[in-house]
């Protein structure tokens, strides 16, 4: 009779021990699989935190002569990893002028000095979207009428309260810029929205431009239309994200293979604080899970090979008899091992559904599940758009994979063979001489 | 024509005391061989040897002309020899029939009718038969093994009188019959060795035949 | 023979099986323990992780709220300041980590022969190069342009509660002059006037990491001042350096002070707390909670806490299920012996003792033993990935726990499948044991 009717034979008719063993396995496999299942529940979770700690890179273009261009910006919001979220932006000086031609009034009370040539002008800066300006976050600006320059926004700008009552200016009123130095360009610009200095400047430190009430806001095609008049866009500073700050390095390098840009020149600064923050305690809460999966799977081996140990022994006579009938111990070891087998593959296939069970009632009862947004954003960057998917985070989902069951199989019948060779000692160390003895 | 032969046969444990001394005999097809000795004497490693479970310190041992240590002892096993022990003769998970299956040479059924189990037996669980028929389960199994050879330790050892005086017979039947079995038996029962065509007394390692 | 002798009897003669049940109560407890242990790194850790993202809350004068007056440069407000005194009752709340004050004034530093320090990138105007712009700071460590990664220690230590007259500097600063950590120098406000000159000692430099030349950063009066000829200096100095000027000293008060929290999650109630001091007129003063980065990673942290907990729980309460299976398994097989003690006249209870009496020795054994063991594993395993052994540390009151829960399903374990056997009648008996 050979091993397999044997180990057929002895799982069928010891149903209380195969159903046992069944149990036993159960349990441990839906264990090994709920671990899997939570680890990577965690991992998506810590992809979240990573992502929500907004990393990115400034790249400063400033010493290039064409600066950053459009193609180069939707090659980078290509690169893989880029996030959704970005601003470009410049810092000029430009002449005010009405729509008919005359020069406007800025402040002059509280300057330092009125700069030959800026009697009339201020410092403007260009944003994709204005409301990201360190002015308006650090600054104390504060929007009081109108509206944000968005990235869809051409030739528009924002002034000061003081300077649009100086000035007789209004939302929907239209002033035109002049760009100062070697160029001569000249902007048509809207008023789209109006704000309020709500922090004091220090007086006597700054030059008239450089006045809350002087100060302009704009967008970067107008910058590009007063300082480069070629078509292009341009832009000074691009400011960019990252889905994972883990990635950063790898996105960064990637970026600076985009061809048709003297990265020589730029100056590129990583802004990863939060992140680097919180990367080693967020890797130690990772390295949690995964130490106790294999402090699990150690205890399954041990504990396994010592039930097993229990039952051995009980099988020396039916070890003696194979022995004097002439089968071998590797023989004997391989029905063993095919007993718990033939009922592991089994149990593995329910313990997929157990342990999904557990994975579901972990998902719908335990997480908050934050809203997950998706938005499709379309930016138009003059030279083509850049498209992008912005979900705000990744659901968590705690299931168990194909995978994990391929995995499970793998490293239960690991689990189970060396479980076996630990308990199976007693029968290799018998030595037939012995059996006669042990026989009567 | 000797089925199985022992030339010289010495066996100690630990090369201090000499458990078996010179041991010479020759066994033939269709005869009963019975060993007598007082208990601990060294019967149960004598008959060890005879069937491949452990080797002799020196000496051979020939079964069919051939030494059984150079074709693996396991092979002789397998082959040449079937054994019947004291107890625990069956395996718990298998009915009598699937017993007497487990060397699957020849077909148990018949063997286990000509023993005296009725098909319904042949299919019972094992632990639910009594003493005798389980000894007689273990004889199938040794006759459906189509080894030449049969082995027993003791095989009525744990028996009431009557019953084994049926296993006995079947023993002796095994030898005399169509099967001419050479069956050696351990036994310390006068009455069994009365019955047997070669008596040994086993004492002080020396083989003596008695009748 | 007594039920304590039966069961020293049978866990000594039977070593196997009582060596067995050793160490399947061992290795079960061992994971236990370190399921345990994990649960109380986790909530260190997810504590500390919260910590990280810097949440604090910034008290601020209420411009809109108080009056306004005129005087020499423009109007101005005269709103309450806030106090030290404020600042203490605020701070004593429990839960802050840490406060900072953030008021800045230009200094003038020179040696003790009266000449000044020239600062970085001079412009050739003698009273212009040897300002710095000046932060006075309570903690340094936690004052914007640190916590922002703007600047970073490069030597020696920040400024705390305690000290007196000390001066951070930068590191280029100190190179161009030689200084060392511990020398002093002395700064005043007015160098034409007579304001007292104050020797600051030198306890640690600072480096500039930014792209200095990002003009984002140009948004007050700060950025006419080069990062490297900023200064930190304590409210001791400060106050001594301002005597002659009153409403701009320390005592005077401050126009806002930043409170950071341990724990962003209490955030809300230490505000409430904190609106809840009587002596404070809430009215002149705004709380602004500053816990931005917190609110984009709250929920994500939360479920990642969440996720590890309940996977330590599942473990520790299967763990205690397979332990009860398996004590069951172990009684089944003496059942033949259970029969032989009732048949001779030993009490169900006596019987029931005894197995809970060998289970006892046993695990007596076990318990402490997978203490160390669950030691060991957390420490090589947890060495594995840096940091984590620090974490999962199996302490003695894991191993309570675990005493304490194990002896209890020990025992249930062992009535619960000890019923079946002693619910024999003794006529049964005779039968189950042929």
């Amino acid at each position: 009779m050979n091993l397999w009717k044997r180990a057929y034979l002895h799982i069928t008719r010891k149903k209380g021990k195969s159903i046992l063993m069944f149990c036993i396995l159960l349990i441990m496999s839906t264990l090994i699989l709920t671990c899997f299942a939570i680890q990577s529940a965690t991992d998506t979770a810590a992809f979240n935190i990573r992502t929500s700690l907004k990393s990115g890179f400034t790249i400063n273009a400033k010493s290039v002569d064409t600066q950053l261009e459009g193609h180069i910006v939707s090659g980078i919001m290509d690169t893989n990893g880029i996030a959704a979220d970005f601003n470009l932006r410049s810092y000029f000086y430009a002449e005010y002028y009405s729509l008919n031609g005359q020069l406007l009034d800025i402040t002059t009370d509280g300057a330092i000095e009125i700069p030959e040539g800026y009697e009339h002008a201020g410092k403007m800066v260009s944003n994709t979207y204005s409301n990201m300006d360190t002015y308006f976050l650090e600054a104390g600006f504060e929007l009081i009428e109108g509206q944000h320059i968005t990235a869809n926004d051409r030739n528009v700008i924002i002034i000061s309260e003081t300077f649009a009552s100086q000035n007789g200016l209004s939302i929907g009123d239209t002033l035109v810029l002049g760009g100062i130095g070697e160029t001569d360009g000249h902007v048509k610009v809207e008023v789209v929205g109006i704000f309020k200095a709500t922090l004091p400047l220090d007086a006597g430190v700054a030059p008239s431009y450089d006045l809350y009430e002087n100060i302009s806001f704009s967008d970067n095609e107008t910058y590009s239309q007063l300082y480069y008049h070629d078509g292009d866009t341009h832009y000074q500073y691009g400011d960019f994200y990252v889905d994972d700050p883990a990635e950063l390095d790898t996105i960064l390098s990637d970026v600076m293979s985009i061809s048709g840009i003297e990265w020589e020149k730029c100056i590129i600064t990583v802004n990863d604080v939060d992140y680097q923050n919180a990367k080693a305690i967020l890797e130690t809460l990772q390295n949690l899970v995964t130490l106790i999966i294999f402090v699990v799977i150690g205890v399954s081996t041990l504990l396994l090979a010592l039930i097993l140990t229990l039952w051995v022994k009980n099988r020396i006579y039916e070890t003696g008899i194979l022995l004097a009938m002439g089968f071998c111990k590797r023989n004997i070891l391989i029905q063993h091992l095919m007993e718990i087998l033939m009922v592991a593959f089994v149990t593995f296939v329910f313990s997929f559904l157990t342990s999904s069970l557990i994975a579901q009632n972990i998902g719908e009862h335990l997480l908050n599940q934050a809203a997950t947004e998706n938005q499709v954003v379309e930016t138009n960057l003059a030279e083509g758009t850049a498209e992008k998917n912005t979900e705000t985070l990744t659901s968590i989902e705690v299931t168990v994979s194909f995978s994990n069951l391929l995995l499970i199989y793998i490293i239960g019948t690991g689990i189970v063979m060396l479980s076996i060779l630990l308990s199976s000692y007693p029968i290799m160390r018998m030595k037939p001489k012995e059996i006669l003895t042990k026989m009567s | 024509m000797s089925v199985l032969e022992l030339k010289d046969v010495q066996y100690s444990y630990d090369k201090k005391k000499k458990v078996l001394k010179d041991i010479n005999i020759s066994m033939e097809k269709g005869k009963v061989y019975a060993i007598l000795g007082p208990s601990g004497c060294g019967k149960t490693t004598l008959l060890s040897l005879m069937g491949g479970l452990d080797e002799p310190t020196s000496g051979a041992i020939l079964c069919k002309g051939e030494n059984i240590s150079k074709t693996h002892l396991a092979n002789h096993r397998k082959n040449n020899v079937a054994f019947i022990f004291q107890s625990y003769n069956l395996i718990d998970y298998m009915n009598p029939l699937e017993n007497a299956n487990l060397s699957s040479k020849l077909p148990a059924l018949p063997i286990l009718e000509k023993v005296g189990l009725t098909k319904e037996e042949a299919r019972r669980n094992v632990l639910k038969l009594s003493g005798g028929q389980q000894q007689r389960v273990a004889i199938a199994r040794a006759l459906a093994s189509d080894a030449d050879i049969l082995l027993a330790d003791e095989p009525t050892g744990n028996l009431d009188e009557d019953t084994a005086e049926g296993i006995t017979a079947l023993l002796l039947e095994s030898a005399h019959g169509t099967a001419q079995k050479c069956v050696v038996i351990v036994t310390h029962s006068n009455e069994l060795a009365r019955k047997a065509d070669v008596v040994f007394q086993l004492k002080r390692g020396i083989l003596q035949v008695v009748n | 023979m007594n039920v304590l002798k039966r069961a020293l009897l049978y866990v000594t003669k039977k070593r196997g099986k009582s060596l067995l049940l050793f160490l399947i109560i061992f290795v079960i407890s061992t994971l236990v323990l370190c399921g345990l242990a994990s649960l109380d790194a986790e909530e260190e850790s997810s504590l500390e992780l919260r910590g990280t993202t810097g949440t604090s809350f910034t008290v601020a004068r209420n411009l809109s709220s108080g009056s306004w007056s005129n005087g020499a440069s423009g109007s101005y407000s005269t709103q309450e300041y806030i106090s030290n005194d404020i600042v203490e009752k605020i701070s004593n709340i429990d839960g802050i980590q840490a406060y900072d004050v953030s008021s800045t004034t230009i200094l003038h530093f020179y040696d003790v022969d009266g000449n000044y320090y020239e600062c970085l990138n001079p412009i050739g105007y003698a009273n212009v190069d040897c300002q710095y712009y000046t932060n006075t700071s309570i903690n340094s460590e936690y004052s914007s342009l640190f916590l922002s990664q703007t600047f970073s220690l490069s030597e020696g230590r920040h400024i705390v509660v305690t000290d007196e007259n000390v001066v951070l500097i930068s590191k280029e600063v100190a190179k161009k002059h030689n200084f060392q950590i511990g020398d002093e120098i002395y700064g005043v406000i007015d160098p034409d006037s007579s304001d007292p000159v104050v020797a600051l000692k030198i306890i640690g430099t600072f480096e500039v990491n930014i792209d200095k030349t990002d003009e984002k950063n140009n948004y007050n009066a700060a950025s006419y001042y080069d990062y490297e000829n900023y200064a930190y200096t304590d409210i001791n100095a400060m106050e001594t350096l301002l005597t002659n000027y009153e409403g701009e000293r320390p005592s005077d008060g401050y126009s806002c002070v930043d409170f950071f929290v341990s724990d962003p999650e209490t955030l809300e109630n230490i505000i409430i707390e904190a609106q809840a001091i009587s002596s404070i007129d809430w009215n002149n003063f705004t709380i602004t909670a500053n816990d931005e980065v917190y609110e984009r990673v709250a929920s994500s942290m939360s479920d990642m806490s969440s996720l590890i907990r309940v996977l330590m729980i599942i473990i520790v309460a299967i763990s205690m299920g397979i332990i009860t299976l398996i004590l069951s398994m172990w009684l089944k097989s003496r059942i033949h012996e259970t029969g032989i003690l009732l048949a001779a006249g030993i009490s169900k209870t006596s019987i029931l003792l005894q197995h809970i009496l060998e289970v006892g020795f046993i695990a007596f054994f076990s318990f402490p033993l997978s203490y160390i063991a669950s030691k060991a594993v957390a420490g090589t395993i947890g060495g594995l990935f840096e940091k984590t052994a620090d974490k999962v540390i199996v302490t003695v009151r894991h191993l309570r726990l675990v005493c304490g829960i194990g002896v209890i399903i020990l025992i249930l374990a062992i009535v619960v499948s000890c019923i079946p056997t002693l619910k024999l009648k003794p006529k049964e008996i005779l039968s189950k044991l042929s």
